[in-house]
């Protein structure tokens, strides 16, 4: 519907509405004046009804007083001189102008009528009967009614009654009565139309008309006046009379009223033209001044609406669609320019924005939300947030997210995780706040999406590596640890193994004896192979690293591994033809895979299946960040898997501690996972176990492939050089003066001599004081402040001659010289003799020293 | 030579009230037409009632000083039909000015007294109209003949002072609303009406009479057009004659020999006042008749009450005499006050009957409350 119509129809009818009342009170207002006007010519014409008849009344007051006091008339009254009273009545009588008086009668002072002249047309005779009542009490004026005989009609009538007082003694002797007839008062009725300006006036006694200034009207219930007069009826003379049924009715044209109720009908009709006429303008006027401009406002807020890049307020000649439409431009250019920067920012922010309904059903979502994070998409409108695919719902406590809805309750940090069509698993963190509308109804939630995966991946890798760190410090420790028991051990062994190479010797004779030397010796020999595998969990130090092909080394170890075996036991090799080489310390190595070997026969003690297998891998940044303990890049993977009974998760936990068994006891000295441990730390690899209790156990070893590719051919050993009776000094440094001695019998019995000290300090002085000393022979670890690597370089930067050889059952500090670059202290290193030793090794190694140049 | 002119000044007002009072037949009509009777005037006017209730307990009591501005003082200008036998007039204005002194109102008073007599009229109009020009505050007169009226009516316009009529308490009918400030005095139908059940009661309403009027006009028809009224209701109450001996004493005396002598059977005379009273006395003394024909007083004033004591009157109704003056201090204190409100438009005293069996000591305590002030 068109504006100008709206506003003609809603102009038209109130103008309507508004003239049509402001005509109806104008109406009903001069009505009511009419009515009031009536009222006043009602009450006037009352007022001057009375007047005319209270005039009367007094016209016949005034007739009496002066009769009453006339001298005359009051002395012949007194001598009874009744024919001179009369004719001095009849003179008053005949005097008057006419119409003031109808009848006037004298009475004694007992009411006997003495005297009677009236009107020739009037019986007296009701009148005189109720004069004859009514005489003797206290009231002048009467108004009454009787019935007249003759004409058996009903007279009324009004008169005064006056005292005739004797003027000498003031005896009362009389009463002098005068009145009027109210029938047929032609002249009253007359006087009074005249007076009131009426068309006609009537005279009414008990509602029935009794005189009337129009003749033909007296004495009926109903006047014949035409019914167009209007009449006031009052009542007369009620001052005089009050409470009489005496009225008078006033006839008075109702022109007036007439007119009234034509002159607003031509101006209701006039109105109506007028009020359409200016519709009409109006329409003309509206479309011209206010429904264009409108419309160009209506045009533009469209165009800002549908977002139109470049809409142009409109403008206007009218100051306020001016303005408006300024306004309307400032407003929605705040408007777009707020929204683009909200916009701008949900784009550009990392965190998703978006509301929910009070189901906690989607509503809206940023554009980052959708495009860039995708905790959630445009489909997932009207999905609530655990109804979304790849969401899950077992990750988070999504009873509780449904209850800040359900309750309007803010929160924060709502952690969740969603699967990628791809798989990959993203963590949102959401934080929202409950929405509400103008009226503050609750309409739902608005909030924000974090993408957390990156923090949360970063948090397990930190925790891995935490693990891992503690790991290692633990190995470490456990490293430390044992290398200071085996060191100990070493020594004790060292002594106990040279005292039966010695015992051997002077008992070579006694069978029993040999024996018994023997087993001892067997023992001692045991008891330094479990201390050297001790040292190989801690040790660090890589001495005998190889290129080798695990394939290759594997098949070679074949029979070895058959027969550590039970028969029971099936054995199987998958062994990738293209296996990358690998640096490890073959011997290390070997004993790795025996031990493994040995594990899987033990967890399989009624038989099983006992699998080894190669094949190379590449493992990548995923990988890593599943497995922390390992790295990324090129792998040769060594896999031991059998059947065998599995270990619990408790058992995997602490499996390559040393000492940690669960084997009985003898059986197992819980050093062979340790070995491993140590074999794959030194040789930068690591490895992984999975275990299942009832299932079987795979160990993967992985080797980290070698950046040469070449195989380097197997160095020959060189031979222990012969052993021959030596000539030299030799200078044993020992703390522990039983291994000086084992050491001293040692060497004295290839013929060397030999001195001994306790420390470095002693053996420096013992130097300086024997420059025949050929060799010094010194433990590593030694107390006081120089221990036998300074010692060895003290010694050598004094006396370069002098060939040296250092023994030491702890190889902590073959690690840390190897780490300090001396390369003097790395050559003393290589060809440093572990303990324990026995009299054939420490003579190889003097031999091989000396033998150097 | 000012005791000269006072007392010219003074025989001028009371010839012209006499001429006023003796005017009144002129204009003579139904008294009705002119004027509410208290018990029209009270239903009409429904709130002086309570109004007329209230002042009436304040005029029984002793005076209540009211704080007033004692640096003004009221001008009032009074005149009284007076010099007549009875003292009611000379009581009021004793009591009137006794109670303005209880209520400690300073006030000015300029009284004239009128009586019988030939005086020149505009003589007398002239120095009333002089002693109005003082622009007195309030002006007592009393008002027998509508004459009045638009001389009244002329004052109360000029709004400055305000008008109290003594000897009326029927409200002229055509000052509608706008009433003078006080009308005061005893109801003269109440007085009558007591009279006529007394005459009733002691005739056992069989008796001859004859009605002695004043002057014709307001008074008579009240008192003598009532009594006649109250008599006319019994058949055996029967009206010899009827005289009009002007409040006459002398008038009164010969009428009344004169009544006698045509009506020996004469039960009793009914006197229209004191005066008229008094001239019967004369007569019926005279004729030797006392005892037998019986007369009344109207007013109880010390005249009648010695006249009752010394048997010549049967009985009269008495006025609580000073009422009259203490209602028109009391209205003049309370306008002062500005009460003006509480302030009825009719105060009418209280009557009783008293006769020669009315023991002298009821007859000293309605003496002491009726003379409270003027004795």
């Amino acid at each position: 519907m068109r504006l100008s119509r709206v506003l003609a129809a809603g102009f038209f009818l109130q103008m309507v509405f508004v003239v049509t009342f402001l005509l109806l009170l104008s109406y009903f207002i001069a009505d009511f004046l009419v009515t009031e006007e009536r009222k006043r010519i009602a009450f006037q014409g009352s007022e001057i009804s009375n007047l005319v008849g209270e005039a009367r009344l007094k016209n016949l007051n005034h007739i009496l007083f002066v009769a009453t006091q006339n001298e005359g008339i009051l002395t012949s009254f007194a001598r009874n001189q009744i024919g001179q009273m009369d004719d001095l009545l009849n003179k008053l009588f005949n005097a008057q102008s006419g119409g003031d008086l109808d009848f006037l009668l004298a009475t004694n002072e007992r009411g006997q009528i003495i005297l009677n002249i009236g009107s020739e047309l009037q019986n007296l005779s009701s009148f005189l009967s109720h004069v004859k009542t009514n005489i003797l009490n206290s009231r002048e004026w009467f108004l009454g009614e009787g019935l007249d005989h003759e004409s058996n009609k009903v007279q009324v009538f009004t008169y005064l009654k006056k005292e005739l007082v004797d003027p000498r003694t003031g005896k009362l002797r009389g009463f002098l009565i005068g009145g009027i007839f109210l029938n047929n008062n032609l002249d009253l009725a007359t006087d009074i139309r005249n007076r009131t300006g009426a068309i006609q006036a009537e005279l009414r006694w008990k509602s029935k008309v009794i005189s009337s200034s129009n003749t033909h009207a007296i004495e009926t219930d109903i006047s014949d006046t035409p019914a167009t007069l209007q009449s006031f009826k009052s009542n007369f003379l009620i001052y005089n009379f009050p409470n009489q049924p005496l009225q008078t009715t006033l006839f008075y044209s109702e022109e007036e009223s007439l007119s009234l109720k034509s002159v607003y009908f031509f101006a209701s009709v006039i109105t109506l033209a007028v009020i359409a006429i200016l519709t009409l303008l109006t329409i003309i006027f509206v479309k011209k001044a206010f429904q264009s401009p409108f419309n160009d406002l209506v045009n533009y807020a469209m165009q800002v609406k549908k977002r139109t890049t470049g809409a142009i307020a409109p403008n206007s000649n009218i100051v306020e669609f001016k303005e408006l439409s300024n306004t309307l431009d400032s407003v929605f250019n705040a408007f777009q320019e707020s929204e683009m920067r909200f916009q701008d920012f949900a784009d550009i922010a990392s965190d998703g924005m978006w509301e929910a309904n009070t189901e906690g059903q989607i509503t809206y979502l940023s554009r980052s939300s959708e495009k860039t994070n995708k905790f959630a998409q445009k489909e997932n409108y009207n999905s609530a947030l655990w109804e979304i695919p790849g969401v899950d719902l077992d990750f988070s406590n999504w009873e509780n997210y449904k209850e800040n809805y359900k309750n309007q309750s803010a929160f924060r940090n709502f952690v969740f995780r969603r699967a990628q069509p791809d798989g990959k698993l993203l963590y949102w963190t959401l934080s929202a706040r409950p929405i509400y509308s103008k009226i503050g109804n609750y309409i739902g939630f608005r909030g924000t999406a974090t993408n957390i995966t990156t923090e949360i991946e970063a948090k397990a890798q930190a925790t891995a590596a935490d693990d891992k760190f503690r790991q290692a410090q633990k190995m470490d420790a456990v490293g430390q640890l044992t290398s200071g028991i085996a060191h100990d051990f070493n020594n004790i062994l060292n002594i106990i193994l040279g005292n039966f190479e010695l015992l051997e010797t002077l008992n070579s004779d006694n069978k029993v004896a040999m024996d018994r030397i023997d087993a001892g010796l067997k023992s001692t020999l045991r008891g330094a192979d479990l201390t050297r595998k001790l040292l190989d969990f801690s040790r660090k130090d890589v001495t005998g690293i190889k290129r080798i092909s695990v394939n290759s080394f594997i098949s070679d170890m074949g029979d070895l591994l058959k027969k550590s075996l039970t028969a029971s036991i099936n054995l199987n090799f998958h062994l990738d033809g293209n296996i990358w080489l690998v640096d490890v310390d073959p011997g290390d190595l070997q004993d790795v895979i025996i031990n493994l070997a040995l594990n899987a026969r033990d967890a399989m003690p009624d038989g099983g299946h006992l699998m080894i297998e190669t094949c190379n891998k590449v493992l990548d940044e995923d990988y890593t960040r599943r497995n922390p303990q390992g790295s990324a890049g090129e792998f040769v993977m060594l896999s031991v898997s059998d059947t065998g009974h599995g270990m619990t998760a408790e058992t995997l936990e602490h499996a390559s501690e040393p000492f940690f068994t669960t084997k009985e006891q003898g059986k197992g000295t819980g050093l062979g996972l340790s070995m491993v441990y140590g074999f794959v730390t030194r040789s930068h690899g690591h490895f992984k176990i999975y275990s299942e209790v009832g299932k079987g156990t795979t160990l993967n070893i992985y080797l980290p492939r070698t950046e040469n590719r070449e195989l380097v051919q197997e160095t020959k050993t060189p031979k222990i050089v012969k052993q021959a009776a030596g000539t030299e000094t030799i200078l044993v440094v020992d703390d522990e003066e039983d291994l000086r001695d084992v050491a001293t019998m040692y060497l004295e019995s290839f013929g060397y001599k030999t001195l001994t000290a306790g420390n470095s300090a002693a053996a420096l002085k013992t130097l300086k004081e024997n420059p025949s000393i050929g060799m010094l022979f010194s433990d590593v670890v030694m107390p006081g402040d120089t221990d036998g690597y300074q010692l060895a370089l003290i010694a050598h930067d004094l006396y370069p001659q002098l060939k040296i050889l250092l023994t030491s059952g702890f190889t902590k500090k073959r690690a840390e010289l190897n780490n300090d670059g001396n390369e003097y202290l790395i050559r003393l290193n290589d060809r440093l003799l572990s303990k324990p030793y026995n009299k054939s090794e420490l003579m190889s190694a003097i031999q091989t020293v000396l033998l150097e140049s | 030579m000012r005791q000269k002119t006072s007392s010219t000044l003074m025989t001028m007002i009371s010839s012209f009230a006499l001429l006023l009072l003796n005017a009144l037949p002129t204009l003579a009509n139904d008294f009705s037409q002119d004027y509410w009777t208290v018990e029209q005037y009270l239903t009409e006017f429904p709130k002086q009632q309570e109004k007329s209730a209230q002042f009436t307990l304040t005029v029984r009591q002793p005076g209540q000083v009211e704080t007033l501005d004692a640096a003004k003082k009221v001008k009032i200008l009074v005149v009284y039909p007076g010099l007549q036998a009875s003292d009611y007039w000379r009581r009021s204005v004793a009591a009137f000015e006794a109670r303005m002194k209880e209520l400690q109102i300073s006030y000015e008073i300029a009284s004239h007294f009128t009586r019988p007599g030939n005086v020149d009229l505009r003589r007398q109009a002239t120095q009333i109209r002089k002693a109005l020009q003082n622009r007195p505050d309030y002006f007592i007169f009393t008002l027998d003949a509508l004459r009045h009226k638009s001389m009244i009516e002329k004052v109360m316009a000029a709004r400055e002072t305000k008008i109290i009529l003594q000897n009326i308490t029927t409200p002229i009918r055509s000052f509608r609303s706008s009433q003078p400030f006080l009308y005061v005095g005893f109801d003269h139908k109440i007085g009558t009406k007591l009279l006529a059940e007394r005459y009733l009661e002691e005739t056992a309403k069989k008796a001859n009479y004859a009605i002695f009027y004043g002057t014709r006009g307001y008074v008579s028809t009240l008192r003598g057009g009532t009594f006649l009224d109250e008599m006319s209701k019994h058949p055996g109450m029967s009206l010899k004659a009827s005289y009009y001996v002007h409040f006459d004493r002398e008038k009164s005396y010969t009428a009344a020999k004169e009544v006698i002598a045509e009506y020996p059977d004469l039960d009793f005379i009914y006197a229209s006042s004191t005066d008229i009273a008094l001239g019967i006395t004369d007569a019926v003394n005279e004729l030797g008749l006392s005892g037998k024909i019986k007369t009344n007083g109207w007013g109880g004033g010390s005249a009648e009450l010695d006249a009752i004591a010394a048997g010549n009157i049967e009985f009269t109704v008495m006025r609580m005499n000073d009422d009259n003056g203490v209602a028109m201090a009391e209205a003049i204190k309370l306008d002062l006050a500005n009460r003006e409100e509480e302030v009825p438009t009719i105060y009418s005293g209280d009557f009783t009957l008293v006769d020669r069996h009315t023991s002298q000591d009821k007859l000293k305590r309605l003496k002491n409350r009726a003379f409270r002030y003027s004795n």
